[in-house]
């Protein structure tokens, strides 16, 4: 693999989490902010997959951890989505600004 | 190459009772699940037996993963203290309310389980994986009512909020392996050691801004700690106390093993960053706790005002820093869930989570208000009780370590907390019972009773025979790279 520098992965991986971060903050659809996270998340994933690969020495680690990554945020986002799914059933809203019995 | 399972005995024994209650309360009708819970209370027990047994383990283990040493033991100890009393008073409360008990304690195990890896954890791998066990468990937990509205929202709430911090603490993990070429927290210090030095310092330090502000998430530390009034406020009475007490403390923890050990090059910046922190969590905290009328709710505010002392020996960066914030968890859990246990039995019996449906309990029920008079008095840190020794120990270290602006800060927090503990204390003694307050039924069942006299006596024996335990957060407070 030739041609492509690091530095060129790295920027990616920041505009992706930057895009991320944006929409989980800025939206209030429940679905969105997670889609946001999710963007976030594979951020991450290609900024270890990318140092693993131009890593001196023990590179496999962070293909490794890539692999972890995945995995935890499938389990984290069936959780999340129960939880919404929940949520839309009891109220009928995903917008978390509409879920607002708990203020003070 | 053999792997060594008998150094990290003490989790498996405890996700493995956690994955047998799944597995029972499968075949279990609910109303017939209690027996289940006393299953879950053995498996801690076993679990604590073993890490006791344990305690003077050095080392590394599972590949370099964990790290066996006197802070981790402390952590295992108090982290299976904190399950042990939750697991106890909680179970009236889960009971009354119509849902799987089973399923409850192989949840709580199980997060426990996570909360243990952090602080065991010697590889960012296996850091994160604490870390998610432990939130991804806490957000089916804080949901666990699915029949009661607030419920839901608390689990949605806490849900979007710990997996932006999780997502952003990775994304500080995953630059940190960038800098260092490891995922092993000695390799990532050696690592930061000569990255500092050249022109990549300025990313170790948004690394470094990336972790910290993803675990100041994960504490509830203002400007961070917007989920926690609501999560508090909607989750299950006893959840809501292993948050303060067991959520908490695995933060305090990772923070310890990430950022103290393996970010120690970047020393002289974090301190003073945790030293704002604190100062921001324990001011906004007090502040906004002496609006509240809803218990959970000030009881939220009050745990972030505590997240802000314990930042207080965290900033100073020294030895004594760190016991002296060991001493205040271990002190910290008895008097947080002896207050949600108070709540969760009184709930049980009918009464509302209001500050005003607590008035007139001390006529009512003299020994539930006694207790929670002893609760707020340690939450103070009134002379005799065991807040009182923890915040003496902050406070010497802030001043010993140079931060006596800190540890004046603290004292007038402590002055401003007065006003709503007291608020709740007046309530109970010198005001009528409400029309229609529920009546007094004084039997607890065993387990609460069990549960509440283990906090007491731990908050007594605290504050007035300190020694020992001073000697135990010495003894643990030793870190590599300290």
């Amino acid at each position: 693999m030739t041609g492509v520098p690091l530095v060129d992965f790295l920027v990616v991986a920041g505009l992706l989490f930057a895009i991320g971060l944006w929409t989980a903050l800025r939206r209030t659809n429940a679905i969105m902010i997670l889609m946001g996270i999710e963007l976030m998340l594979n951020a991450v994933n290609l900024n270890l997959v990318a140092f693993s690969r131009y890593m001196p020495g023990d590179a496999m680690r962070g293909m490794v951890f890539a692999l972890f990554v995945l995995t935890v945020a499938a389990a984290e986002a069936a959780v999340g989505l129960a939880i919404i799914i929940l949520v839309v059933r009891r109220r009928g809203v995903v917008d978390v600004n509409k879920v607002n019995l708990l203020r003070g | 190459m053999p792997v060594d399972f008998g150094s990290v005995g003490p989790e498996i024994v405890l996700a493995g009772t956690g994955m047998l209650l799944i597995l029972l309360s499968a075949f279990v009708a609910k109303e017939r699940q209690r027996p289940l819970a006393y299953v879950g209370i053995l498996g801690i027990l076993v679990a604590l037996a073993l890490s006791w047994a344990d305690s003077g383990a050095t080392g590394t283990a599972l590949a370099g993963m964990v790290r066996l040493d006197p802070i981790s033991t402390f952590f295992r100890v108090t982290f299976l203290a904190a399950a042990l009393v939750v697991a106890l008073t909680g179970l009236d409360f889960v009971q009354s309310r119509g849902v799987s008990v089973g399923e409850f304690y192989a949840l709580l195990l199980l997060a426990t389980t996570g909360a243990i890896l952090m602080a065991l954890a010697w590889d960012i791998v296996m850091l994160y994986i604490g870390l998610e066990l432990l939130s991804v468990l806490s957000y089916v937990l804080a949901g666990f009512f699915r029949e009661d509205p607030k419920s839901n929202e608390a689990g949605i709430k806490y849900f979007l909020n710990g997996a932006l911090a999780s997502a952003v603490l990775l994304f500080g993990l995953s630059m940190v392996y960038g800098l260092t070429g490891t995922t092993s927290i000695p390799g990532i210090a050696a690592g930061l050691g000569r990255a500092v030095q050249g022109p990549m310092a300025p990313v170790a330090l948004l690394a470094l801004g990336f972790i910290l502000g993803a675990l100041a998430f994960k504490v509830a530390a203002v400007p961070f700690h917007l989920w926690a009034p609501d999560t508090y406020e909607g989750a299950p009475t006893p959840f809501a106390g292993f948050l303060a007490a067991v959520s908490e403390g695995a933060g305090m923890a990772a923070i310890i093993r990430i950022v103290f050990t393996g970010m120690a090059p970047l020393s002289s910046s974090f301190g003073v960053w945790i030293a704002v922190l604190a100062a921001l969590t324990m001011t906004v905290g007090n502040v906004t706790a002496l609006w509240q009328t809803n218990f959970k709710r000030l009881m939220a505010y009050s745990s972030v005002a505590q997240v802000g002392y314990i930042l207080v020996g965290l900033a100073v960066v020294t030895r004594e820093g760190i016991s002296s914030v060991l001493f205040y968890l271990f002190a910290y859990l008895f008097m947080t869930l002896g207050v949600f246990a108070v709540i969760a039995a009184l709930s049980v019996q009918g009464q509302g989570e209001d500050i005003a449906d607590y008035a007139g309990l001390g006529q009512r029920n003299p020994w539930m208000a006694g207790l929670l008079t002893l609760f707020m008095a340690s939450l103070v840190g009134i002379p005799t009780t065991a807040g009182f020794m923890a915040k003496l120990g902050l406070i010497s270290a802030s001043v010993s370590g140079g931060y006596t602006w800190l540890a004046l800060f603290l004292a007038v927090n402590s002055a401003i907390s007065v006003g709503y503990y007291w608020n709740v204390v007046r309530n109970m003694w010198l005001r009528p019972s409400p029309e229609g307050a529920v009546p007094a039924r004084r039997a607890t069942s065993a387990a609460a009773g069990l549960g509440l006299a283990v906090a007491a006596v731990g908050v007594l024996v605290i504050g007035l025979l300190p020694n020992t335990f001073y000697v135990f957060a010495h003894w643990a407070s030793f870190i590599p790279g300290h």
